[in-house]
């Protein structure tokens, strides 16, 4: 039994992806919508931090280390990914698979990579905003672009989170992933996910 | 389908017998407040963060030179009010706000039942695990009224522990019912973390 005697809090994630041609011209917006399936690996992450070490599935299917108190903050949980890089930070896929959400899931079905052929997508440089009041709420947004230089229009039917922490043994590991409709890239567009984390009291 | 990290709060009360006397159930968390997204920037951006302590000033919460051992801990042990779980009376009062920094009136550690004050026992974690369709993380502290009279808690909070100087930032606060716990009673807060695919 649950006593809710205001609105539901905690802490809200929110997706969005926007659809632009090469001028800049809206195709499409989903607008703010409610993401799904943080996994297990980010709650990971939580208790890590907070004080109990634990391990987490990485993205490579074994169980690592994805928080480690002797290891510098700057090799742990890293989104901020650079141009190019596709192992890391907000992810896109085609779900080809199809693998459905799930608490346990660890890796995106399908992920598009860096690169100009099939099956690729050319990765933008991650912005992670810095946290704002906004009205009544506090957001943190998590921004990448995706730009389609395949020659053929891409339907992206996944998105997700890669965290990288370089430790013992470098791993990344999926702490969000959200299965929705084909979003449409045509050929030489770009496509924006962005991820809100939002709180209200 | 639930769409975000829901966030509970639970309260028991046993008296001397470790018999349950009051159990709120789980109770809908609200007020995370600035520097808990502070905190997950630091580690999502790669970037050093400063933010508002519970002194009210600005000091280090990241430091990303530092080992991570120094960051975000709120694993306090026993008879340590200054991190973990913490409770108060919330004289003031103070309303829940996003920009909470600290507890209005934070009920401080005594062993030998000082007045005002309870006995603060060591945080507990519980590794998230998949509970049904949920997975789930708690945290969860008792603490014990030896003074004698009865304290009246009001407000509960999170405050972590960062850096290597040791500074301390609030990053979830809840205005709560009025919760007596008479002498020689235990009151626990569980927090609940919750995911849910």
């Amino acid at each position: 039994m649950i006593n809710m005697k205001k609105k539901t809090h905690g802490v809200q994630l929110l997706i969005r992806a926007v659809v632009k041609d090469p001028d800049g011209k809206v195709l499409s917006d989903t607008g703010q919508k409610p993401a799904k399936s943080l996994v297990i690996a980010f709650l990971k992450f939580v208790s890590c931090l907070l004080g109990e070490y634990t391990e987490a599935r990485s993205v490579s299917d074994d169980v690592m280390p994805i928080y480690t108190g002797g290891y510098d903050c700057s090799e742990t949980f890293r989104a901020n990914a650079g141009v190019t890089t596709s192992s890391w930070g907000i992810v896109v896929g085609t779900n080809d698979g199809p693998t459905a959400e799930d608490n346990e899931n660890f890796v995106l079905d399908t992920q598009l990579t860096h690169g100009v052929g099939p099956g690729n997508i050319t990765y933008g440089a991650m912005v992670v905003g810095v946290p704002a009041v906004v009205g009544a709420n506090v957001d943190t947004e998590l921004i990448r672009a995706f730009t389609n230089n395949t020659g053929v229009a891409i339907d992206v039917k996944e998105a997700g989170i890669y965290v990288f922490s370089n430790l013992f043994t470098p791993r990344t590991f999926l702490i969000i992933r959200d299965v929705f409709g084909a979003i449409e890239v045509p050929d030489k567009c770009s496509l924006a996910i962005h991820y809100t984390l939002r709180t209200t009291v | 389908m639930i769409k975000m990290i829901e966030t509970y709060y639970r309260i028991l009360k046993h008296d001397p017998d470790g018999r349950l006397v009051k159990d709120t159930g789980l109770m809908v968390s609200h007020s995370y407040v600035i520097q808990f997204h502070e905190l997950m920037r630091a580690f999502l951006g790669e970037t050093d963060v400063n933010a508002t302590d519970v002194t009210g000033a600005e000091s280090v919460l990241v430091d990303l030179s530092d080992t991570a051992a120094t960051k975000g801990t709120a694993g306090a042990p026993a008879l340590d009010d200054t991190y973990g779980i913490v409770v108060g009376t919330n004289d003031g009062p103070t309303a829940e706000d996003n920009e909470n920094y600290k507890l209005d009136t934070k009920i401080l550690h005594s062993a030998v039942g000082a007045a005002d004050k309870l006995n603060y026992q060591a945080v507990t974690f519980v590794t998230p695990t998949v509970v049904g369709p949920n997975v789930e993380f708690v945290i969860s502290r008792p603490f014990l009224n030896e003074t004698g009279v009865t304290i009246t808690v009001k407000e509960i909070g999170i405050i972590v522990k960062n850096t290597i100087d040791s500074k301390y930032h609030l990053i979830l606060r809840d205005v709560v019912s009025d919760e007596p716990v008479d002498d020689a009673e235990t009151l626990t807060v569980a927090y609940t973390l919750r995911t849910t695919a």
